[in-house]
């Protein structure tokens, strides 16, 4: 049972997605088709029970149409620079506009990805152009986490960390 | 205008990984990355199958997929919308795509953990762009069409098997860049390749031999497909992959040891093309580099389309040498001055010949050798005829010998290496001549 007093994700795990990650997320459609797109950002919420996914609208219009009418998400966060990856699953995720603390996630985020970049061998300058979200209209998907996965490469990946049924 | 898979395949080069998303049977979403998006054609990529986990579980429950690929350099975003179709584990594909990955997993420190079980094979939908903000490409991908005509057009002047080769070669460097290069021919029926021709080497390794299977190289020749790696990775290393192979082949008695493979001893990029003349397998074309992602697509496009030409050459120069006049039989040349001795000992088990005791060749070149010497001691023959040699029954050469132009030119490099005073040069079209500045003194034990 999921003990509603304590949030899925824990220090570390909080540390790790806070920590310039590449972020994306999935949806899909009535007829189970699935969309994706790479998020610009991410901003965990204090008490740790909330996540918002920030996307370029323009870049993530047929997901966020399919987060609005099924509210079923998967989230993949990988560090670049160690392979560890986890992947988040909401059953109840929303849409909502972003707003100007999740601009300035975005602006904090893009830098620490950069550095992530940075240190496998791509130039700062290819971060800003891969997420595109200067001058655009950002879009904020908001969920609570239901069950972790890990995904980092390996016999362990596709193993439940926590949550779920 | 739609765009197809070759639009992109800048993206499918394996720099930054691809990510796929999948939806369960009872509706959920999954996203997971993707080691390796590969070309197969305009309309089908193949995805890496590394592990059995919930991507695998959804595509087999419902096919439906979308991926987005990233390009290395401008930062440019491409979704791709998928209709998984079926999984091969074995053939070219899979060979293809395994060797890539190697590199792949070597590159990113994931050797030993990377290992492909499959290609997923899926039906591309549609390709859209994602609108973010790409970088211009400053430095655009060199353009190889002018260089690949210049290679084309001077290959396609060349009348003899040995000027051929060296004009490809040549050309790959000069016209394209690429400075390591090598041609390894087979006949029909081996499962093994001897190299012919390199260049940018410090030991030429004519004569060195690979067998099917090891390294990519002999994964090309086996599988018919090229073979292309990115990244240096000791998986596709020569040396103990050439002898478990030859074990594997059965070919390890006959297999050509003493002359050591030239290649580079870790690469970092390397493509082997097939040479393909209808369903034959002629040979392999080979080339390496100690930069990373050297060769893409583009060049392996470049490298197919000159190992076209040059099989429908080889075969075409194998054809007007069949044809050629019976050979003239001359007198041999006078020669002035002290002459030393060369004691020439032939091994009838392997052909194996040596010099004054030391190493020359063996096989079907060895072979070739020993006959023109013992015509030369006997009945003082210095020009022979391919012909003849072809037909010569004492040679017990294998039943098909479609490159003997080949052996010879392998034969006459290695002499010139190995020897100061035995040469062979050509003397016309199909003939040539056996130049023997020496006493010769032939041993052939048992």
């Amino acid at each position: 049972m999921l003990d509603a007093a304590v949030p899925l994700i824990d220090d570390d795990t909080a540390r790790f997605i806070e920590g310039g990650v590449s972020v994306s997320v999935a949806a899909r459609d009535h007829r189970l088709r699935p969309s994706l797109v790479r998020a610009c950002g991410l901003r965990l919420a204090q008490d740790r029970r909330l996540l918002r996914i920030l996307v370029v609208r323009a870049q993530a219009e047929p997901l966020l149409a399919d987060v609005l009418a099924h509210g079923r998400v998967a989230v993949v966060l990988s560090e670049v620079t160690t392979h560890r990856t986890l992947q988040i699953k909401s059953m109840h995720a929303r849409v909502e506009p972003a707003d100007a603390m999740d601009r300035g996630a975005v602006e904090q985020y893009e830098a620490r990805f950069a550095a992530q970049l940075d240190a496998i061998g791509y130039a700062p300058p290819f971060v800003p152009s891969l997420l595109g979200w200067r001058g655009a209209e950002l879009a904020a998907i908001v969920l609570q986490p239901d069950a972790l996965y890990s995904q980092t490469p390996g016999p362990r990946a596709g193993v439940k960390l926590r949550g779920g049924a | 205008m739609s765009l197809v898979v070759d639009d992109i395949r800048a993206c499918l080069e394996g720099g930054v990984p691809a990510l796929l998303a999948s939806c369960s049977a009872d509706g959920v979403p999954n996203i997971t990355y993707v080691s390796q998006v590969h070309r197969l054609d305009a309309a089908h990529v193949a995805l890496s199958f590394q592990f059995f986990n919930k991507t695998r579980e959804n595509i087999l429950a419902n096919p439906q997929a979308s991926a987005e690929v990233v390009h290395p350099r401008s930062a440019a975003r491409f979704r791709m919308h998928l209709r998984y179709l079926r999984t091969e584990s074995e053939g070219a594909l899979f060979e293809s795509m395994k060797a890539k990955l190697s590199g792949i997993a070597s590159h990113t420190g994931m050797s030993g953990i990377f290992r492909l079980q499959g290609a997923d094979i899926y039906q591309v939908l549609a390709i859209e762009p994602v609108p973010n903000q790409p970088m211009p490409l400053t430095s655009c991908a060199r353009n190889l069409l002018p260089g690949l005509r210049r290679i084309a057009e001077q290959m396609a002047a060349q009348t003899q098997l040995d000027a051929l080769l060296d004009t490809l070669l040549d050309g790959l460097d000069s016209a394209l860049g690429i400075e390591h290069s090598m041609v390894l021919l087979s006949e029909p029926g081996e499962c093994k390749l001897y190299t012919v021709a390199t260049r940018g080497y410090p030991n030429s390794g004519v004569g060195a031999e690979i067998p099917f299977g090891a390294g990519v190289i002999g994964v090309a020749a086996e599988q018919r497909a090229p073979i292309r790696i990115a990244y240096a990775t000791a998986e596709y290393a020569y040396g103990r992959a050439v002898r478990e192979a030859a074990l594997a082949q059965g070919i390890a008695d006959t297999l050509e040891t003493e002359i050591p493979f030239p290649g580079m001893p870790a690469p970092h990029s390397q493509l082997a093309v097939p040479i393909r003349c209808g369903t034959d397998l002629l040979g392999v074309l080979y080339v390496e580099s100690p930069e990373d992602q050297r060769f893409g697509y583009d060049e392996e496009d470049a490298l197919l389309a000159l190992a076209s030409q040059l099989a429908v050459m080889l075969r075409a120069l194998r054809e007007e040498a069949e044809d050629e006049a019976e050979p003239a039989v001359g007198p041999a040349p006078t020669l002035s001055g002290p002459r030393v001795l060369t004691c020439v000992r032939h091994y009838r088990a392997d052909h194996s010949v040596f010099l004054d005791g030391a190493y020359l060749i063996k096989g079907v070149a060895g072979a070739i050798l020993w006959k023109l010497l013992r015509a030369h001691v006997d009945e003082g023959r210095c020009e022979f005829s391919n012909r003849e040699l072809r037909l010569d029954a004492s040679l017990r050469l294998p039943d098909i010998v479609d490159n003997l132009e080949a052996r010879l030119i392998l034969l006459r490099k290695r002499l010139a290496e190995r020897s100061a005073h035995i040469r062979i040069e050509t003397a016309g079209r199909g003939r040539f001549r056996l130049c023997v500045d020496c006493r010769l003194q032939l041993d052939e034990p048992g």
